[in-house]
């Protein structure tokens, strides 16, 4: 093909002899390769090396293009690179295709009325540091946008501040936390121009009652008098999270919530579960709650689904299955039990086979084939933001599904959460976190993957946040949010014990879509 | 004896008045030597109190009356702080401010002699003493504790708090009434410290724990001590922390848990002279439950295998056979804590083990560390090749290690009685070995009465253990006592199967020229390898030839001997033990049973008890260094530079930083000495008002008292400079290129040391230490006896320091003699093979400073004037043990060629230490008296240990630390020892001569200290670990699994599992955890950030650029050698998946990087 080369140099490119044969024989198996090639901003002078270089960026893009790329062309290329790269290239191409099968079964999920509306690309690189000051910088600029909808006064940027004393708002990121020796509240604020300490007085009742749970890396707004040197505050705003109003659905079906099933734990309560999922088979229970029983079409599980290996020193002994596998198969084995027009969306926890990092991608391949490949089981990753029995009249419900791994730090370090006793009321904490509108604002609280997006921001209001984690329910709403956390189906261990919480395992949230009510279902 | 002690202290009185006049010049923050000379125990502890109570030592009442109480009650008796304690707080010496504080210098007292008066926990430890309200309004006592408790040491931290709950008692206040959540709280912190802080000594079941924290009649209350929270129980009212406080946890668990008995034993004592201390009553019942957890212990695998390092090898999975097979007795240089092996098995441990090594024991004791001994058993190896052999020297070891496919015995561990008796164990089952059968021997010869040349002769060739085969069948069959050990196999370890399998190998055997040769064809070795086995486990040496093993003629009579076989009569002999082995009824006989039958002699069990073991801390002997080794305790705040540099802050014009400041009327002009630099004429103090904000001459503020006695400030740093090179008279080529100082001082007043001391450091190249001492720190070693050749030291100067008798009595004429050393004698670790300084390169750096310091600087005549290294010999030295606070006098004579400090086991209980593996710093004592100051410590809590706050220039064997008493002095153990030994019954049923008995009959303890196992030199073996110069983790590792793969004794796969689970996963994961919850810092100014700035750059200097402070390559380093790990040992599934999860986690988040990793897969290629 001629032309290629003709086209080339008419762009102005000059190409050299080895090269030209290589981009001829490319661009007879495969038409999209000229622009690819294109796209890589060629040198002037075209060599072989150059494309060699950059042929894996050219199989990766050719096969996004074509998802339907015959194996013949793909190892054409791949015939191209060095072994080593082979490698890297081929599971490139498995994990396209994976992603590719997924988003296959997400539109066949649409017929269940079943959407991932909040998908999340995990990308692995080198990190810098820079991904960290850009992951905290995306953060504020997101929160920073809606907090200026709250109608600020004299909004300023701490960069542009003089040292004169005047009224304004500010909207940062807080860096530093303290009290003085006069117990008045001093934080340092940040913004992209610069920082500023700012002081609560103690004595301004309502407004150091706000503040004394402000926690770090939270962006809020502040209102009130100072200078470059020091601001006082006057008032202080959330991003917060609320709906106007309570959605219900025109389907008169039911949705039920689960987590920390923990299976492969000694402990793990196989009796109550079985006698869970026959209920839904509608195998047990009175005529009534076998009518709603018909009626469910939605089982969450919040992660944790199996106890796994090595989460913590000495784990071996309290596992009676040890191989993870075997875990994970067992697992299966229960879900099947459910009857397949039930839709079940799962995703992981800490004590999956997977990254603790957040957020957690979904679990290897290997580890649940089988269950991928039951017809009513979708993966899904944590967090993750679930839309529920969409129609042509009715939006759906979005349901933002967290396993919760951040919430000890919350409980633990923040004082009206301890002292009120959160470890009991987890609501609590998914509340406080609503409020900033991040599942885990601050830096170390969680371990997270800091990429541009900001994964762990809630950034449309849902209508149910969904958490678990604690091993404790609790049900409640927060600005017409309805706020679920999951109960688990393990007892309380020793090391829960020592943290203080306190397990209720076996109880079930069944939220009915047509009537929005949401009631306690226990199998224990 | 009483000379040498005389004579010491003249020494030591005569280096004070050395240091007296140069103090009095007041070129120092204080102007006399700071470091009390303390004679008894008495004057130690109100000495240490006197700190924070002056009035204490007002006059000589308390101290006299503490001497009046020993010879009531005894020294060292609990009663003796309990009363004095008691009198003190009624204030019956002194007056104090409140009763309260009466009570609080009460228990100080009590507890600093308790603790001897060397250590600083009853000043640092105990911390505060506070009324709380019970709930029903009663006053009640909450006692504070902190950090520095842990230098008290177990037991007495346990007496202590009895001695507060006496006083409570004794005062009427009401006793604690803890509520359910605070019992918890107790609970719930011990388990936190232990499992998130550092792991404690020992902790309590949360039964024991409940059981403890419900009926405890004070609160044990304490300072947070980390900035972490405890878990569950916070906000409590009567706690009012939620911070971890450590000080608590360690009294709480290692005192008052694991020390219940014992405390309440001597409390028991105490109560019966008639004291009424009844709040500890329901201890009773504590023990009991106490015990019943001891005895239901199910856990398999004990801590000194549970807690294994990586890089430091196990040498024996708990008493499996061919580990260290258990030896009593007591060489030169162990005892107290201190074991011999011998020399080979140090070379065939692949150098791991030297002298001085710390060795984690499964029993008697926890720790230990090693020392050589040549009159011992060295290991038996299997080559390559097959062949099996008896290693003797250290020499052949060391050749033979690369050949070596097996260690089939490690060989003997030496234990001294006293410290199995002091740990109150069950005697261990020693093997059979020569001086049990000697012990035997004799018995028979006094009961028949024999005469004197019987005797001799018998002694004489035990002694030189050079009789044969036919001389002890001889002896035994004359006396009818077993088969000498020399002669005997490890019967005991092989199986019935494996027996009847050799005896079968037997049966096709041939005997050549007296050698017994077994068929071994390389086509049949498959089905010869049980007998085989057998033949090596049982010890018996063998080469391979061709096709056969040979044993030689030597060991073919000895296992003839065994076996009552002849040449002639051999294969009969077989054939007929084969056909009674293999009857029904003898299913349950052993080997040993068999033998025994057929055998004309008793047939004893060589091997014994086998005592686990793995490496513990390497040993050490280096100069001790501040971070940054400054040799100057100098501020030169942010002007020294990257290298804290005083030359680079003298071209910087100024220093910055915090100087107490004073004014010279002379020259009408401000300085920062105490004596004018330029009129040498006395200055008076400037001090700063904080409230008036202004400098006030003679600190005292005529409105608001007292000032600050220093300030910030910019001095001319070039000026004083000059001025200190000027005084020492340094030309300029003389003056060091960098000497280091300090960012800041952190004591109280900012006191400092003048430049020219630092200067002349440097010329020396010395370091100082934040007390202003120069140190050395080297691992303890006890020593006994020496020989001179074995330290260097000519016969003559030994002489002259009254070494005059050899432990025979005989005059000292040469080199090879033994001599038993003085309590304060001690020598010096020099060990060629270090990396680090020698210790007698040290200290003539040392002696020459400070004659350069006496001459240049104080203006005083030299006092050292050493020519050669050797001249440090006679000199005194000052030895101090980490978080003590007194020093002991010592005196130096001579060098060993290990890297221990080597003294008497008085000296190391002096500083309340044993030989488990603790160092011990020591200083030249006049540098100690010249250069030392209280000024210098730091303000904060434990600024005071480690600091030579009194010193003690006469060791009392009744007021050191009370473990000597066990030390056992005797050459030979009594016969009944093996005896009850055999029947495992427990040592206290042993009598014994030692410390504790010479005390009560009132002997001298300090001569005729006897040993049990002579040694040719001690200096012989490894004296450099070989755990220290292999240069990486990756090497220590690979080094490790090669010599524990080769250890019959060791299960090479759990050795595996463990480093991977205990070391490798730990870290990774730990590391990987962080990597995103980390903190981050400025490469320009080291700022740290909790997360980078939004800004993106350092806030501090502006433009740093912030980097990571944990790198991915910190993340993957151990994971490729994990991975290899668990592949090529093939742990469990568990494990394999546990290490693929993190693999797949790392790589999610960094990509797969497999050019680094191919690099790691070299680690165990």
């Amino acid at each position: 093909m001629k032309e290629t080369i003709k086209s080339l140099m008419l762009q102005g490119y000059l190409t050299e002899p080895s090269a030209a044969e290589l981009i001829k024989e490319a661009s007879i198996k495969n038409e999209d390769f000229y622009h690819i090639f294109l796209s890589l901003n060629p040198p002037k002078c075209i060599t072989k090396e150059f494309i060699l270089q950059n042929i894996q960026k050219i199989v990766t893009q050719l096969i996004k293009k074509n998802p339907e790329i015959s194996e013949e062309t793909i190892s054409f290329f791949n015939n191209l690179i060095p072994k080593k790269e082979n490698e890297e290239i081929n599971d490139n191409i498995q994990q396209i295709k994976e992603d590719q099968e997924r988003v296959k079964k997400l539109d066949e999920f649409k017929k269940r009325k079943v959407e991932i509306t909040q998908s999340i690309e995990i990308k692995n690189r080198k990190l810098t540091v820079e991904d960290f000051t850009k992951y905290f910088r995306g953060r504020y600029d997101y929160l920073k946008r809606i907090l200026q909808e709250k109608n600020l006064e004299n909004l300023s940027s701490i960069g542009k501040l003089s040292g004169q004393r005047k009224n304004f708002s500010i909207i940062g990121m807080i860096s530093n936390k303290r009290l003085t020796k006069n117990k008045n509240l001093i934080l340092e604020i940040e913004d992209l121009s610069g920082k500023l300490n700012v002081l609560i007085n103690a004595n301004k009742k309502e407004l150091f009652e706000k503040a004394k749970d402000l926690v770090l890396d939270e962006v809020i707004a502040l209102t009130g008098v100072g200078d470059s040197e020091i601001f006082f505050v006057n008032d202080i705003f959330f991003p917060d999270t609320f709906i106007t109003e309570k959605k219900t659905s025109p389907d008169d079906e039911y949705v039920l919530f689960t987590a920390d099933w923990h299976v492969g734990h000694k402990t793990f309560m196989e009796e109550n579960i079985v006698k869970f999922i026959s209920w839904i088979n509608g195998e047990i229970g009175t005529e009534s709650q076998k009518e709603i029983a018909k009626k469910v079409k939605y089982l969450f599980i919040a992660g944790d689904l199996v106890e796994g290996v090595g989460v913590y020193p000495s784990q071996e002994q309290e596992l009676a299955i040890k191989d993870l596998y075997q875990q994970y198969k067992k697992f299966a084995e229960i879900l099947r039990k459910i009857r397949k027009d039930v839709t079940i969306i799962l995703c992981a926890g800490n004590h999956d086979a997977v990254r603790l990092v957040e957020p957690q991608p979904i679990i290897e391949k290997k580890f649940i084939q089988e269950i991928i490949d039951m017809e009513n089981v979708f993966f899904t990753t944590n967090p993750s933001v679930v839309n529920l029995g969409k129609t042509k009249n009715f939006a759906g419900f979005n349901i933002l599904m967290y396993h919760g791994f951040s919430y000890p730090h919350y409980m633990d370090n923040v004082d009206s959460l301890r002292l009120a006793n959160a470890k009991l009321k987890p609501d609590m904490i998914m509340h406080f976190l609503l409020k900033k509108r991040h599942l885990a604002p601050t830096h170390a609280s969680t371990t997270y993957f800091p990429s541009e997006k900001d994964f762990l921001l809630i950034e449309n209001p849902p209508d149910i946040f969904l958490s678990a984690h604690t091993h404790h329910t609790a049900i409640s709403t927060y600005n017409n949010i309805l706020t679920i956390s999951c109960a688990s189906w393990i007892p309380e261990t020793t090391y829960q014990e020592k943290l203080g919480l306190v397990a209720d395992p076996c109880k079930v949230p069944i939220f009915h879509m047509k009537t929005g009510k949401i009631a306690m279902l226990d199998f224990n | 004896m009483e000379q040498y002690f005389e004579k010491l202290l003249e020494n030591v009185k005569k280096e004070y008045t050395i240091a007296e006049p140069a103090r009095a010049k007041g070129y120092d923050p204080v102007s006399k030597v700071e470091v009390p000379l303390a004679i008894s125990l008495a004057e130690k502890a109100i000495g240490l109190i006197s700190t924070i109570y002056p009035q204490l030592n007002q006059d000589r009442g308390v101290i006299d009356r503490i001497l009046e109480l020993e010879k009531e009650y005894g020294q060292l008796d609990t009663a003796v702080s309990f009363k004095i304690a008691e009198e003190v707080a009624t204030q019956k010496f002194c007056k104090f401010e409140s009763q309260l504080q009466a009570i609080d210098a009460g228990i100080r007292v009590g507890f600093a002699y308790i603790t001897l008066g060397v250590v600083s926990s009853p000043i640092e430890g105990f911390t505060e003493l506070k009324i709380r309200k019970t709930r029903d309004g009663k006053d009640y006592f909450a006692a504070y504790f902190s950090g520095p408790i842990r230098s008290a040491g177990t037991t007495a931290s346990c007496i202590v708090l009895m001695l507060i709950d006496y006083l409570r008692e004794y005062f009427g206040y009401a006793k604690y009434d803890p509520d359910e959540k605070e019992v918890k709280r107790y609970i719930t912190e011990n388990y936190d410290y232990h499992e998130r802080v550092t792991n404690l000594q020992y902790i309590g079941t949360k039964e024991e724990i409940e059981f403890l924290a419900s009926h405890i009649p004070i609160q044990i209350d304490g300072e947070p001590t980390e900035d972490r929270e405890v878990s569950n129980y916070k906000d409590l009212p009567r706690i009012p922390t939620n911070l971890i406080r450590g000080g608590m946890a360690l009294i709480f668990s290692e005192g008052l848990s694991q020390k219940a008995q014992k405390g309440l034993r001597l409390l028991r004592g105490v109560q019966q002279k008639g004291f009424k201390a009844t709040g500890w009553d329901f201890l009773d019942d504590y023990i009991i439950l106490h015990k019943k957890r001891e005895k239901g212990t199910t856990d398999t695998s004990p801590t000194y295998i549970k807690d294994l390092v990586a890089g430091r090898p196990v040498f024996g999975h708990p008493s499996m056979s061919g580990g260290f097979r258990f030896r009593y007795g007591r060489s030169r240089v162990s005892g107290f804590s201190a074991t011999s092996i011998h020399p080979a098995t140090m070379a065939i441990s692949n150098n791991f083990l030297s002298s001085g090594t710390q060795l984690k024991v499964e029993r008697p004791t926890k720790g230990c560390i090693i020392t050589s001994c040549d009159a011992l058993e060295g290991p038996i190896v299997r080559l390559k090749d097959g062949s099996v052999k008896k290693i003797k020297s250290f020499e052949e070891a060391k050749k033979i290690y690369k050949d070596t496919e097996q260690i089939i015995y490690l060989g003997d561990i030496l234990f001294s009685l006293g410290d199995v008796m002091n740990r109150n164990y069950e005697l261990i089952k020693p093997g059979y070995v020569e001086e049990w059968w000697f012990l035997q021997l004799n018995k028979k010869i006094n009961e028949l009465n024999e005469n004197r040349e019987v005797k001799i002769e018998i002694k004489e060739v035990y002694d030189k253990y050079n009789f044969d085969l036919e001389k002890a069948k001889e002896i035994s069959i004359k006396y009818c006592i077993p088969l000498h050990p020399k002669y005997l196999f490890f019967w005991t370890q092989i199986t019935k199967e494996q027996f009847i399998d050799l005896l079968k190998w037997f049966k096709i055997s041939t005997i050549r020229d007296g050698k017994l040769i077994l068929p071994y064809e390389t086509l049949n070795r498959k089905n010869l390898n049980n007998a085989k086995t057998a033949l090596e486990i049982l010890g018996v040496e063998h080469f391979i030839s061709t096709a056969d093993a040979v044993i030689n003629e030597e060991n073919t009579k000895t296992l003839f001997a065994n076996l009552n076989f002849s040449e002639e009569n051999f294969k009969e002999k077989v054939i007929e033990i084969l056909d009674f082995t293999e009857k029904e009824e003898n299913n349950k006989s052993t080997p040993l049973i068999f033998v025994n039958k057929f055998s004309e002699f008793i047939i004893k069990d060589l091997a014994g008890n086998f005592i686990g073991a793995r490496m513990g801390r390497p040993e050490k002997a280096k100069a001790r260094k501040l971070v940054g080794s400054p040799s100057v305790l100098f501020p030169i705040g942010d002007q020294g530079g990257r290298f804290r540099s005083v030359n680079e802050a003298v071209n910087a014009r100024f220093i910055k930083a915090d100087f107490p400041t004073y004014y010279c009327q002379n020259c009408k002009n401000e300085t920062i000495y105490r004596i004018c630099e330029s009129c040498s004429k006395e200055t008076t103090p400037i001090g700063f008002c904080q409230i008036c904000n202004k400098k006030i001459i003679n600190a005292i503020c005529n409105e608001h008292g007292k000032c600050l006695p220093y300030f910030t400030k910019e001095i001319e740093s070039k000026y004083y400079f000059d001025k200190a090179i000027e005084h020492i008279h340094l030309t300029k080529d003389e003056i060091p290129k960098l000497i280091k100082g300090v960012k800041g001082t952190s004591n109280q007043e900012h006191a400092f040391e003048n430049p020219a001391k630092g200067i002349l450091r440097s010329k020396h190249s010395l370091c100082v230490n934040k007390d202003g001492t120069i140190r050395y720190d080297a691992t303890e070693i006890p020593v006994t006896h020496f020989k001179p050749k074995e330290i260097g030291a000519d016969v003559g100067k030994l002489k002259e320091l009254g070494y005059e008798k050899d432990i025979s009595g005989n005059d000292l004429i040469n080199d090879d003699q033994i001599l038993e050393l003085f309590p304060h004698d001690i020598i010096l670790p020099a060990c060629p093979e270090s990396p680090d300084e020698k210790a007698d390169e040290f200290f003539f750096n040392v002696a020459n400073f400070i004659d350069d310091l006496l001459e240049r600087f104080y203006k005083l005549p030299r006092y050292y004037n050493l020519k050669s290294k050797k001249d440090l010999i006679g000199q005194l030295a000052t030895c101090m043990a980490p978080h003590n606070c007194a020093g002991v006098v010592s005196r130096i004579i001579g060098f060993s060629k290990t890297q221990g400090l080597m003294a008497s086991p008085f000296m190391h209980a002096a500083v309340r230490r044993d030989c488990d593996g603790d160092e011990i710093a020591v200083m030249l004592l006049l540098d100690v008296l010249l250069n030392f100051s209280r000024k210098f410590l730091p303000s904060h809590r434990g600024g005071t240990q480690d600091a030579p706050l009194v010193l003690n220039a006469r060791i009392r064997a009744g007021e050191v630390d009370d473990q000597i008493l066990d030390l056992e002095l005797v050459e030979n153990y009594p016969l009944e020892l093996y005896e009850l030994a055999e029947q495992g019954k427990h040592s206290s049923e042993i009598k014994i001569e030692n410390i504790k008995k010479r005390l009560r009959e009132g002997k001298d303890p300090f001569i005729n200290i006897n040993f049990t196992h002579g040694t040719t030199d001690f200096n012989e073996g490894v004296v450099n670990s070989s755990y220290k110069s292999l240069p990486s983790m990756k090497e220590k590792v690979d080094k490790q699994m090669e010599i524990v793969t080769k250890l019959r004794s060791v299960n090479a796969e759990d050795v595996a599992r463990l480093i991977i689970e205990r070391h490798f996963i730990r870290d990774i994961k730990g590391n990987f955890n962080k990597f995103t919850q980390q903190q981050f810092r400025c490469v320009g100014c080291n700022e740290k950030y909790r997360r980078p700035p939004l800004s993106g750059k350092c806030n501090k200097c502006k433009d740093g650029r912030i980097i990571f402070t944990i790198s991915e390559g910190s993340i993957i380093k151990y994971l490729i050698p994990a991975l290899e790990l668990s592949e090529k040992y093939n742990l469990s599934t568990y494990i394999k998946q546990s290490l693929d999860l993190i693999k797949e986690a790392i790589e999610s988040m960094f990509g797969k990087e497999t050019e680094k990793q191919q690099e790691l897969k070299k680690w165990f290629g």
